[in-house]
């Protein structure tokens, strides 16, 4: 243990909570014991508080009980005499300023101090059907905390291994060649990357800004503020990870430590001077698992223990060999995930921008566009066939038609991509769930925007692509090396034409319709009567270690990412993964949907935790989930019904809990009767809740949910003989108690109340 | 444009870099401001028909930064005896017993 870096940390541990300690004092004296804390949009109170201690701080005067463990966990700073074994002592202290951190946060939102503000700067949004849409918003402020809904929705690329873990960034890089490099480098490999603190008063974030680098969660970059204290947000994070995908709860701090350890791939790297508060800050990172990189000379703690390899490596960013800032960058980025172990597949994509999953929420705005393909003023459309191995010569990319070279900067014009793929085990009925990722393969390049499928596609190309040798031909290239890394198991050939001619344009539009009315009709006659076996998908048990999901024809999976089509598909890819056929076996109950085979399934792959599971019903044995859920379902007694929150909705419900409460109550592999996380599209299936009543139970439901599935839902009413049932379920807009929603149901007549008892 | 170097104990975090850097960056005549919070110095450039040395140690006085100023920090934690395995450690490691040196052989491996 190097005594210098102990030294540093405890001095700095012992500053950060006198400076807690004493803004805690002010804050009580302004603005009282009372005064609320909270981070937005999370269940977690302050979670590393939380996930340590158990305590859960929700109000000022919380905060005493805190720093009081805080201080008890300081340890005064080496002597200059006799030397010690320094480790427990500086992760104690680590620990201490972890908590002093998130104290101080926690007390800057009760102050109104808190997104911290940065003039200029314009985040990403998390979801948009326009990439016009939030232009010329309001801005100006940091991300600060991860909310729940955004933990969620990247959870099941968090389990699958697209995203390998995080990168806490903090401090500012040499140059902004160097910032920029760094940045691309992990974006390119899928890791999330967290920002925070300065050198001189400049911060990475200020170098990203100055480099017209895209920040936000589409983009995978978070900028937290420009101070380490705002580091804690990371540590959040991972904090609520465990609890979230875990199943742990708070206090059972060495169990979330090891979580963390052994299932996040997390890293540190100081960019830039390391000062007292850095190393303190780190050395609460150790105790995650996490390692701490600097591109200055600082001592190394080589040995391993906490962390899996070294703790703590000095790599002077002007002693790396490199031509230039941005190769010195990417072998900075090369030894960070070497020290983590970071294992990461990195398809080569022989294209001129950069290419990675980080790019796919990447947004193009008009004024940055050099063309564009669908939208208002033309039509694009992609269509994936099965042929014959012998029509599929590998590798050929045709574009028929011209270019978009003679079109003007920023104007449109029509575009077909058709993809034909032949293969021994491809099957027709995989031909949807190939053609879906189109949209994620060509949004992986940087500056290509994709919106939409089938012939509502939408694509932009940036001027900036473009200038860097982005042409049409380029889609086939990327079309061609992801099916072929992706799906190499049931794709031996790939073709793709590009198509820009009006004539053949209009012919391969028509077939493409034919085909996907075809489909269309195929999906709705598939029923799970219709088959013999359903598929398990246990890809979150590397996150909740006992659940298991049950996927049908007419039940998709609860994260909404993976249905019968996709599971089958999986499964012919990667015969031993986590989609796995279950035989249905005997019928034992076709209104609850217990089957022989899916109980003796979901016994043993939840390792005896789940003795039976209905696939229709929520009050008798009701699927368990894991954390990813799209939907929270639960019972409202005095309503004899259920309410259905969406993980985009932050309001109170009902139940007097807001999704990101009722998840910890829905997750981590648990049956709970009355409560189910459910994919959105489950609430158009025929069998949903059949045993319980079905879609005339639903009393409330967010309106995000009423408006992004308008159109299904009206479906649903009508076949339920109910058209206007749609106007009398409740929102968010009209009730958030059950004293305000039962008028409402009673005014409009729900059919819930006249139905008999749930119980 | 003339240099001070200044020593600000005070300033061992990022956030207290923002904090004198703010301060003096809005001080008629200072003209550049380097802050580093790993060496605890500030240099500040400024003008010296403008402004007097003693002025910009007076403004970080007053923002709770004064030169050579260290943390009012509680009596530190002394080596605390709980009983816990940890910390009879510490007290065994401490005092090197000179025969265990001696008898620090080689053969102990085997």
């Amino acid at each position: 243990m190097s005594r210098y870096i102990a030294t540093a940390a405890i001095r700095g541990a012992n500053r950060i909570v006198k400076e807690a300690d004493d803004l805690f004092h002010k804050t009580l004296e302004e603005l009282g014991p009372d005064k609320p804390i909270q981070f937005p949009n999370t269940a977690y109170y302050l979670p590393v508080i939380l996930g340590f201690t158990g305590i859960e701080v929700a109000k000022v005067g919380d905060l005493g009980p805190v720093l009081e463990v805080a201080k008890s966990l300081l340890h005064p700073v080496p002597g200059e005499q006799t030397w010690l074994p320094y480790l427990g002592e500086t992760l104690d202290c680590g620990v201490a300023t972890l908590f002093a951190e998130e104290a101080i946060e926690g007390l800057r939102f009760a102050r109104g101090e808190q997104p911290e503000r940065i003039p200029g700067l314009q985040l990403t949004g998390t979801s948009f059907t326009s990439p016009d849409a939030g232009e010329g918003g309001n801005g100006g402020y940091a991300n600060g905390p991860i909310d729940d809904i955004q933990l969620r929705s990247w959870g099941i690329q968090l389990v699958d291994g697209r995203m390998p873990g995080f990168a806490a960034i903090v401090g500012a890089a040499k140059s902004n060649q160097a910032a920029v490099q760094i940045i691309r480098e992990l974006q390119q490999r899928n890791i999330l990357i967290f920002l925070s603190g300065n050198v001189n008063g400049r911060s990475i974030i200020h170098q990203l800004m100055e480099e017209g680098v895209e920040m936000g969660y589409d983009t995978y970059i978070v900028p937290f503020g420009t101070d380490t204290i705002s580091a804690i947000y990371a540590l959040g994070f991972a904090t609520r990870a465990a609890l979230t995908f875990g199943g742990l709860k708070g206090g059972q701090f060495r169990e979330i430590l090891l979580y963390n350890k052994y299932r996040t791939f997390a890293f540190v790297l100081a960019l830039g001077e390391v000062d007292d508060l850095k190393y303190a800050t780190a050395a609460g990172a150790i105790s995650y698992g996490f390692p701490a990189i600097a591109d200055t000379v600082i001592p190394q703690i080589l040995p391993t223990g906490v962390t899996t390899y070294e703790h703590v490596i000095s790599m002077p960013f002007d002693d790396i060999e490199g031509k230039d800032d941005a190769e010195k960058a990417r072998r900075l980025v090369q030894r960070c995930l070497e020290v983590r172990g970071v294992k990461v597949k990195i398809t080569e994509v022989p294209i001129p921008v950069p290419y990675g999953s980080a790019f796919e929420g990447e947004r193009v705005k008009r004024a940055d566009m050099r063309i564009e393909f669908g939208g208002k003023n033309s039509r694009a459309f992609e269509y994936l066939k099965m042929s014959p191995l012998d029509e599929v010569e590998d590798g050929k990319i045709e574009v028929v038609g011209p270019g978009f070279e003679n079109i003007e900067v920023g104007g449109y014009m029509d575009l077909g991509i058709v993809v034909e793929v032949a293969g021994r085990k491809m099957q027709e009925d995989f031909e949807p769930v190939l053609e879906r990722q189109i949209h994620y393969f060509i949004n992986g390049a940087s500056g290509v925007q994709h919106i939409g499928q089938r012939d509502i596609a939408w694509i932009r190309i940036s001027k900036a692509a473009t200038d860097k040798g982005f042409n049409l031909e380029h889609f086939g290239k990327i079309l061609h090396a992801r099916f072929h890394s992706d799906f190499g198991t049931i794709v031996d050939k790939v073709q793709v034409t590009i198509i820009t001619e009006p004539e053949l344009y209009a012919k391969w539009l028509a077939e493409a319709r034919k085909a996907y009315d075809f489909r269309n009709k195929r999906m709705a006659e598939m029923t799970d009567e219709s088959v013999d076996t359903f598929y398990s998908c246990i890809l979150c048990q590397s996150f909740a270690p006992n659940h298991v999901c049950v996927i049908s024809p007419e039940r998709l999976g609860l994260c909404g990412a993976y249905n019968w089509l996709d599971c089958k598909a999986s499964h012919q890819i990667n015969p031993t993964g986590p989609n796995q056929p279950i035989v249905k076996g005997e019928c034992i109950d076709p209104v609850k949907g217990y089957f022989t085979g899916v109980n003796e399934y979901a016994k043993q792959a939840s390792h005896g935790t789940v003795e039976q599971v209905s696939m229709y019903s929520i009050m008798e044995n009701p699927m368990t989930a894991c954390g990813c859920f799209e939907c929270i379902m639960m019972l409202i007694p005095e309503a004899n019904g259920f309410m259905v929150v969406s993980r985009e909705d932050p309001s109170m419900t009902p139940t007097g809990m807001t999704f990101s409460t009722l998840a910890g109550m829905a997750g981590g592999g648990l049956q709970t009767p009355g409560v189910m996380g459910i994919g959105k599209y489950f609430l158009v299936s025929k069998k949903f809740i059949r045993a319980d009543g079905g879609f005339k139970r639903i009393v409330w439901m967010s309106s995000f949910l009423k408006e992004s599935l308008a159109e299904e839902l009206k479906a649903v009413c009508e076949r339920e003989g109910d058209p206007d049932l749609l106007d009398k379920i409740a929102d968010e807009r009209v009730a958030t108690t059950v004293e305000e929603l039962l008028p409402f149901l009673e005014e409009k007549g729900h059919p819930a109340l006249t139905m008999p008892p749930l119980f | 444009m003339e240099r001070i170097v200044l020593h600000v104990p005070k300033m061992y975090a990022d956030h207290h870099v923002q904090a004198v850097r703010n301060t003096l960056l809005q001080m008629d005549g200072v003209e550049e401001v380097i802050a580093s919070s790993a060496f605890k110095r500030v240099i500040v450039g400024y003008d010296p028909a403008r402004l007097q040395p003693s002025a910009i140690e007076e403004s970080l006085r007053a923002a709770g930064y004064g030169p050579g100023e260290e943390w009012e920090l509680p009596s530190p934690p002394e080596g605390k005896d709980d009983n816990s395995p940890w910390f009879k450690l510490i007290q065994r490691i401490t005092e090197t017993n000179m025969l265990d040196l001696q008898m620090s052989g080689d053969f102990r491996k085997y």
